[in-house]
């Protein structure tokens, strides 16, 4: 074999291996959402015999139309509600405390910055017995406003130190147009600065609210009033103590999973890039 | 995301005269233009880019404005997470229980049970096996899909958006669906085993003590490198591909290229992603809560899990308030490592 043939055979020898990887890479990412797919549209006969089928051998709605009507159907409703709630308060908040956040000058910013870091890495269970006792003495245990305003807990040190990073990107030279323009700095900041960061916003809020989406632990605390019950406490009770129903649980999970794909479809661009740089650089 | 203000040293210098004076230029509201524009002239060779406090009444009504925007949120965090913090310390120290919800002062005495109690020893053991493994599998997948998303072949702009599916999959749902892959007999994994002949029979892997554990963080790996690939990813790409194309020139073979040019270059993020991945693996249990709920036995409970389960299901706070602060004092080491990196690549400022 001469050198250039060997050379050609090195490359064909990458190539083979880099696809071989990109495959074994995809199928191990897809497999569990494409089984969750696969199952959610097969029979309850299907679904239960041995071995297991990969493809539906017949295809049915019926999963998928059961988990989108009645009780779950209004979960989802439940879920809406609760989650948008508490994202607009988050982003809200998140954009104030913004204004004296992306900019120099305060005293003892800079602890408050290590502050709101450093509340974000409290695991969940720890704050939640004194979040669930207040909450209990305040009158708002089975609210669905306790609920937002409890999980602001984990969602509004996420949702500052992300926004942080979206708004001091815009270059200062823009606020200092505004200024120059006769606006104060306050309204600079919120008429020229925040609505040139909206796609940044929006990966926030999308952020947030499928945090907020896919919370059970403080909801299965807050909400025991099956009225009020969100999507994953009604999840949870398609579990049967001996048996479960797989398709219909598989159907519920899909549905639960359209709106948070549209919203990352929506925001991807933004939002990947963002999260990875603001863990990293602040 | 775009490219951010190269940020210098505005943090330390910010309150000394001389900044003040350079960058309050364009901050002041001065109503001459000329004198304005000839400030922003001599702002422009200030090394300090970022607006700072004007001077005088006008500072003062900044400051206030800017303490009046940061006090509404900063109340709120106080009140939903200093004060649990507090009040998690204080609970630890007394007792209570369902029938008397009155916390009564014992002082150590919920302590001492705890590491008196073999079962809190088991899921502390529990809670670093899980953590570990489930970091280093996360690093390691993440590692090998950030580098092998790195090159360009057909698709795989494709599969660098979808590489995200399991991270944006809910974990309520990624624990459903990994218990049904995982079920003994209705699950493709222990049909894709047998079929490879790894395996006799229908091990139940979420249903045995010595595999309950290893069998959750499997799901929770998939679920959680995605992020590590993405950051992974960035931070590959981030390294010049000069240097490594004058690494090969100097006759460097590919894993030499990537042992001494490409890693001492991703170091910053490495360090980051794992002491973050730590933290998210140490504090999660929605997978376990759903997959085994902590059993068969403790065996695949964690110390997140065991404080829900503490007070929620045994209703003891006091209890589940003393594994919290356990919990607490874990993760104030890992506070102070992650303060200090940011505080060193200048992200708090």
């Amino acid at each position: 074999m001469n050198a250039r043939a060997r050379k050609q055979w090195r490359a064909t020898g990458r190539a083979t291996g880099l696809y071989a990887g990109a495959l074994a890479l995809a199928a191990f990412v897809l497999g569990p959402f494409v089984w969750m797919l696969l199952t959610a549209l097969k029979t309850p006969r299907e679904v239960f015999s041995r071995p297991p089928t990969w493809w539906p051998r017949e295809v049915t709605l019926g999963n998928l139309r059961d988990a989108a009507t009645g009780e779950f159907g209004r979960s989802l409703l439940n879920s809406a509600l609760v989650c948008a709630g508490t994202t607009v308060l988050c982003l809200a908040l998140a954009l104030l405390a913004c204004y004296t956040l992306t900019r120099p000058g305060l005293r003892g910013r800079s602890g408050m910055l290590g502050a709101i870091l450093v509340s974000q890495l409290l695991p969940h269970a720890v704050l939640l017995v004194p979040i669930y006792r207040m909450a209990g003495d305040l009158g708002l245990l089975n609210t669905r406003t306790g609920l937002m305003v409890a999980m602001l807990a984990f969602n509004l040190p996420v949702g500052i130190w992300l926004l942080r990073g979206y708004l001091s990107a815009v270059p200062i030279e823009v606020e200092e147009a505004a200024r120059m323009d006769g606006l104060s700095q306050f309204r600079a900041y919120w008429t020229v600065v925040v609505p040139l960061s909206v796609p940044g916003i929006m990966a926030v809020a999308v952020f947030v609210f499928f945090t907020a989406w896919q919370d059970f632990i403080f909801a299965m605390v807050f909400l025991t009033d099956p009225d009020l019950g969100t999507t994953p406490l009604a999840l949870l009770g398609f579990v049967g103590k001996h048996s479960v129903n797989w398709g219909l649980l598989m159907g519920a999970s899909t549905v639960m999973m359209i709106p948070v794909l549209l919203l990352f479809a929506a925001v991807q661009r933004h939002l990947v890039g963002g999260l990875a740089a603001g863990a990293v650089k602040g | 995301m775009p490219p951010r203000p190269p940020q210098t040293s505005e943090a330390s210098t910010a309150t000394s005269p001389t900044a003040r004076t350079g960058r309050a230029a364009a901050r002041t509201d001065a109503p001459d233009a000329a004198t304005a524009r000839a400030r922003v002239g001599r702002e422009r060779r200030s090394p300090l880019r970022l607006p700072s406090l004007p001077r005088g009444r006008a500072r003062r009504r900044e400051t206030l404005l800017r303490l009046a925007c940061l006090a509404p949120p900063l109340l709120l965090l106080g009140v939903l997470v200093l004060y649990p913090v507090l009040d998690v310390a204080w609970l630890s120290l007394t007792h209570s229980s369902l029938i008397n919800p009155d916390p009564e002062f014992v002082g150590g005495r919920n302590y001492a049970e705890a590491f008196g109690d073999p079962q809190f020893r088991a899921v502390l053991l529990n809670s670093l096996v899980w953590t570990v493994v489930v970091v280093v599998a996360q690093f390691v997948l993440g590692m090998t899909a950030a580098v092998l998303l790195s090159k360009r072949f057909r698709g795989s702009a494709v599969l660098r958006v979808l590489v995200v599916v399991p991270w944006i999959m809910p974990g309520i749902t990624a624990g459903l669906v990994w218990k049904m892959l995982e079920d003994p007999y209705l699950g493709p994994v222990n049909a894709l085993l047998s079929g490879l002949g790894l395996v006799e029979g229908n091990p139940a892997w979420l249903g045995e003590e010595s595999t309950s554990l290893y069998a959750v963080a499997v799901a929770a790996a998939w679920k959680g490198f995605p992020m590590s690939a993405v950051m992974y990813l960035a931070a590959y790409q981030g390294v010049p591909e000069e240097l490594r194309e004058a690494a090969r020139m100097d006759g460097a073979r590919p894993w030499q290229v990537f042992r001494h040019v490409t890693l001492p270059g991703m170091a910053p993020t490495i360090r980051v992603t794992l002491l973050l991945t730590t933290v998210w693996t140490f504090n999660s249990f929605d997978l376990i809560y759903v997959m085994t709920k902590g059993g068969p036995g403790v065996s695949s409970e964690v110390l997140s899990s065991f404080i829900y389960r503490t007070a929620f299901v045994d209703v003891n706070h006091g209890s589940a308030a003393t594994y919290g602060m356990v919990s607490v004092t874990v993760l104030t080491v890992f506070s102070v490592f992650y303060l200090r990196q940011m505080r060193h690549t200048g992200g708090l400022r």
